[in-house]
């Protein structure tokens, strides 16, 4: 073999290594280009795993620190169909642990298109552990946060519900939906080839803020209790009451009957139930305005307590509106006038003011407004401007019709008066409000209205209100209701609002009744003895 | 000063023979290559297994560096003439493996012998005795290997006896590397290219059969053409591999940051090393890597092409060897690394933790070095004046 040869088999190796290492070359750069980020994100999908914290939504407590609503852990069960047995007692003691039907579980189990199914939610934990004793295959326990209302009905229309994802639905929990809000922590991890930890990063979960209400759960029992036997006594189709402490201008108790089981929504067969009546339900107040109306003229002194009124012959017509009063009066001073409630010497006061003067002046009283700083849902209702009113309807507006207001707004209204004619402020939850407050009455005036609300319960239509050894004023209220064809005679609404002053107490507390069907005349005897009652039982506690 | 020490040298590399030694009679690059890659490789192992691995890697290759200098002393000539006896030892070694109970089976395969707390592998000590062997055997039988059949049949029979007690442990790669040293050697040496193709052929169609027959290699070569659909049984290593360079994206996720080494990637610090330096390092760097390698291998045809220039047959068939042997192991791991070829075991020189194919290459550095040393001394000047036109 020659050395020519010998060359040029040398430079076969010289050419082909190279090659081999340039293939090398091209393989990584393509696959860089090409498969690197599929490649990458399989071992990142791999490795990382995600795990929720669980947050749990604020509470929510009374004044007294008694829990109202809180987040409580639930299991939802699920089967795992892949690793479920089907043997038939496994079946049989699931069913009968949590109340499904044995042949449903068995139909469900077997769909061949399913791997898993959910079979309960909202199981406590000792039906849970006693499952998990049997050692079942397949089942699967999920731990969730359910809204729980250890207090159930009395503060359901309060307190509100929330929804699926426990976001505030429905009062407190809607309006206070972004303090009560949680928010779930994630945990990111990456384990290694042995499940060990490489990578973690955490993010905190946040629970909810803490909602300390005003309201005093004894009272709020006390109130629905009454409202409930109110109810049924007059076969009446609800009612509502608002108690405030006249001091501190906090609500003390708001609820109304009937109501709803929060803890158990299935139950609840009218949507409606839902809603709080007391601050949401709009209702044309009728007498229970007299004493505001009235304290706009006794506060221009146009007229004062002891000015007389002649209401002969019961009725007076005013723009050729017939207005009546339920008998005739005679000559009745202006307290006798809120005292027995005449529409006629109302009228006769009010055709005094002009529009202006009473629009403003009602609307000063909060009626017709909507309180932003309240956080309590509310409506704000339908005042008239003074534009759009006729004189006829003016005068009306001065003993409670042509307008729609709420329980709340009339309690507002009242405390104001029952303040020195400083506006009120009402509060829902404790807090100090250091705002300037707006003048709305003189205090002259609002002493010689608090004198009239005594007198009322003393002598005039309130005098079902008593209570021993405390002092009480109030205004009773019976309004019709109206319907599509103008007012119904035989559909009220009752009302009472009253204040009680004792030991150094003062308490103001608003009770509306609606369409009670016995024979009854209305505020005097539906709501007034509400009153009565709540009192003596509120006093007899402490 | 450096008179002192170039006679320190001097002792370690010749013993006490009074020989003085010129530092040009050494090839820099490789050198300056080696002490890189083994450094990188300590920095590698580490980075993969923590401490207790380290800690014996770092004492293979002082055992290595201990091997470079005692394989240093010997004359090229002198492996010439003991070429027989090492096949013999490798035989022997080999066949001390089938004996059983005596060597240890690690993931199936027999492959280590223990000795003196080593663990050590006969197949790399075959990879060298052979490419030895078939060297010499190309120069001593040179007429008899270029005219008859007889002649070239020989080393091919010593070959396959190697082989088949290799693939015995079994150990497809090293019997591959094996065959393709031998035949390029002999391809080199001037071997009649009818043989030559005739054995080529045979060669490729037992390793066809071998694949074949053999049920998991054929399954190997499937998941290997479709790595992600069999991710979870034979491709779970290539996609892990596949994934820890997208990781290391062009330039790497930073030393010790690696994730597939955690115990996700099988055989991190030995076969799929390569993998965990593109995670770590990235892609561009491996690019370089491969570059280095390659100079490596060339630097070895360099020098096996100067010592047939001066017609030194023996040492120039030993210097192509070593670099086709290096640059085969290195195209066969990182080409598995990267999904060039199907998965076989290799290690990658240098950087792979494993003592056998560490020494083994610390062997072949110091026997290319003194190919050249042997070069230089025969004639210094001459090579001097030759490096220039290289």
């Amino acid at each position: 073999m020659s050395h020519q040869t010998e060359k040029t088999r040398e430079l076969v190796l010289w050419f082909f290594l190279p090659v081999l290492f340039s293939l090398l070359f091209v393989r990584l750069i393509y696959f860089q280009i090409t498969e690197a980020d599929f490649s990458f994100d399989k071992i990142d999908n791999r490795i990382s795993q995600s795990k929720v914290i669980k947050s749990s939504r604020g509470k929510i407590v009374d004044r007294n620190d008694r829990i109202l609503a809180e987040d409580i852990i639930f299991y939802d069960i699920g089967i795992d169909l892949n690793y479920f047995s089907y043997k038939p007692d496994e079946i049989k003691l699931i069913s009968n642990l949590l109340n499904i039907e044995e042949q449903n579980l068995r139909e469900r189990s077997s769909d061949q298109r399913l791997k898993f199914i959910q079979i309960s939610k909202k199981v406590n934990r000792e039906k849970v552990e006693a499952l998990k004793k049997e050692k079942i295959q397949g089942l699967v326990f999920d731990e969730k946060y359910y809204r729980n209302y250890p207090e159930g009905e009395a503060f359901s229309q309060l307190i509100g519900i929330t929804d699926v994802n426990n976001d505030g639905l429905q009062g407190i929990e809607l309006s206070f939906q972004k303090s009560l809000d949680s928010s779930d922590g994630r945990i990111d991890l990456k384990r290694d080839g042995n499940g060990k930890v490489i990578e973690e990063v955490i993010v905190p979960e946040k629970d909810g803020d803490l909602i300390k209400l005003s309201i005093d759960s004894d009272y709020q029992f006390i109130v629905f209790d009454e409202l409930k036997r109110a109810v049924i006594e007059n076969n009446a189709s609800n009612a509502s009451a608002i108690m405030i402490d006249l001091d501190t201008e906090e609500i003390l108790a708001i609820t109304n009957y009937p109501s709803f089981n929060p803890n158990d929504r299935k139950s609840l067969s009218d949507i409606s139930l839902v809603t709080n009546k007391a601050s949401i339900s709009l209702m044309e107040p009728g007498s229970v305005l007299k004493p505001l109306s009235i304290s706009l003229a006794l506060d221009d002194e146009l007229i004062n307590e002891d000015t007389l009124i002649d209401t002969n012959p019961g009725w007076v017509e005013f723009e050729d509106y017939r207005t009546e009063d339920f008998r005739n009066y005679g000559i009745l001073s202006v307290s006798e006038v809120i005292a027995k409630s005449s529409n006629v010497g109302t009228v006769k006061i009010c055709s005094q003011m002009n529009k202006s003067r009473v629009i403003s002046g009602i609307r000063s009283f909060g009626i017709g407004e909507y309180f932003s700083e309240m956080f309590l849902n509310h409506r704000e209702g339908f005042l008239p401007g003074e534009q759009n009113i006729s004189l006829r309807d003016l005068v009306s507006l001065c003993y409670g019709y042509g307008l729609q207001t709420t329980l709340l707004h009339i309690a507002k209204a009242y405390t104001g008066i029952l303040n020195d004619g400083i506006e009120a402020n009402l509060k829902i939850i404790s807090s100090e409000n250091n705002e300037i407050k707006r003048r709305i009455l003189k205090k002259e005036t609002t002493n010689k209205i608090k004198n009239i609300l005594i007198h009322t319960v003393n002598n005039g239509t309130g005098k079902l209100a008593k209570v021993k050894d405390g002092v009480v004023g109030g205004k009773t209220g019976t309004s019709f209701i109206s319907k599509q064809q103008g007012y119904d005679e035989d559909s009220i609404n009752a009302l009472f609002v009253g204040f009680i002053e004792k030991n150094s107490e003062r308490y103001l507390l608003a009770i509306m009744v609606q369409e009670p069907k016995n024979d009854v005349s209305g505020g005097s005897d539906v709501a007034a003895p509400i009153f009565s009652n709540v009192f003596k039982s509120i006093f007899a506690s402490s | 000063m450096l008179a002192r020490k170039q006679n320190f040298v001097n002792r370690i590399l010749f013993g006490s023979h009074d020989r003085n030694i010129n530092f040009d009679n050494f090839d820099f690059t490789i050198i300056t290559i080696s002490i890189f890659l083994a450094f990188f490789g300590i920095l590698m192992v580490s980075s993969i297994s923590f401490n207790e691995l380290t800690t014996r890697h770092i004492f293979n290759l002082m055992v290595g560096f201990v091997l470079f200098f005692f394989i240093f002393r010997f004359e090229m000539s002198t492996w010439r003439n003991i070429d027989l006896y090492l096949i013999f030892l490798s035989l022997f070694l080999l066949l001390i493996l089938l004996v059983p109970n005596l060597a240890p089976e690690i993931n199936g395969a027999k492959r280590w012998i223990r000795f003196l707390g080593f663990s050590f592998q006969p197949a790399e000590l075959a990879k060298l005795s052979l490419l030895i062997y078939v060297s010499s055997f190309c120069i001593r039988k040179k007429e008899e290997f270029k005219s008859n059949w007889t002649g070239f049949w020989k080393p091919i029979f010593i070959m396959v006896s190697l082989i088949s007690l290799i693939l015995l442990q079994p150990d497809l790669g090293s019997s591959a590397i094996i065959f393709l040293v031998t035949l390029t050697i002999m391809f080199i040496a001037g071997a009649p290219i009818v043989h030559f193709i005739a054995i080529s052929m045979v060669g490729f169609f037992t390793f066809i059969l071998m694949i074949y027959l053999v049920p998991w290699r054929f399954q190997r070569i499937l998941t290997f053409m479709n790595p992600w659909e069999n991710a979870q049984e034979g491709g779970y290593q290539l996609t892990r591999s596949f994934s820890a360079i997208g990781r290391g994206d062009w330039f790497g996720a930073g030393y010790g940051e690696s994730w597939l080494k955690l115990n996700l990637l099988p055989d991190a610090q030995t076969d799929f090393v390569f993998s965990i330096i593109l995670e770590e390092f990235g892609s561009f760097f491996g690019l370089i890597l491969i570059f280095i390698f390659l100079v490596l291998v060339i630097r070895c045809f360099m020098i096996g092409r100067l010592a047939r220039q001066m017609n030194q047959m023996f040492s120039s068939f030993i210097a192509y060897g070593i670099g086709t042997l290096i640059g085969l192991h290195v195209f066969i791991n990182i080409g598995v690394s990267i999904g060039l070829l199907p998965t076989k075991g290799l290690t990658l020189p240098f950087l792979s933790y494993g003592g056998s194919n560490l020494f083994l290459t610390f062997i072949l550095i110091s026997l290319i070095q003194r190919i050249y040393f042997e070069l230089n001394e025969s004639d210094r000047h001459k090579v001097i004046s030759r490096r220039k036109n290289f």
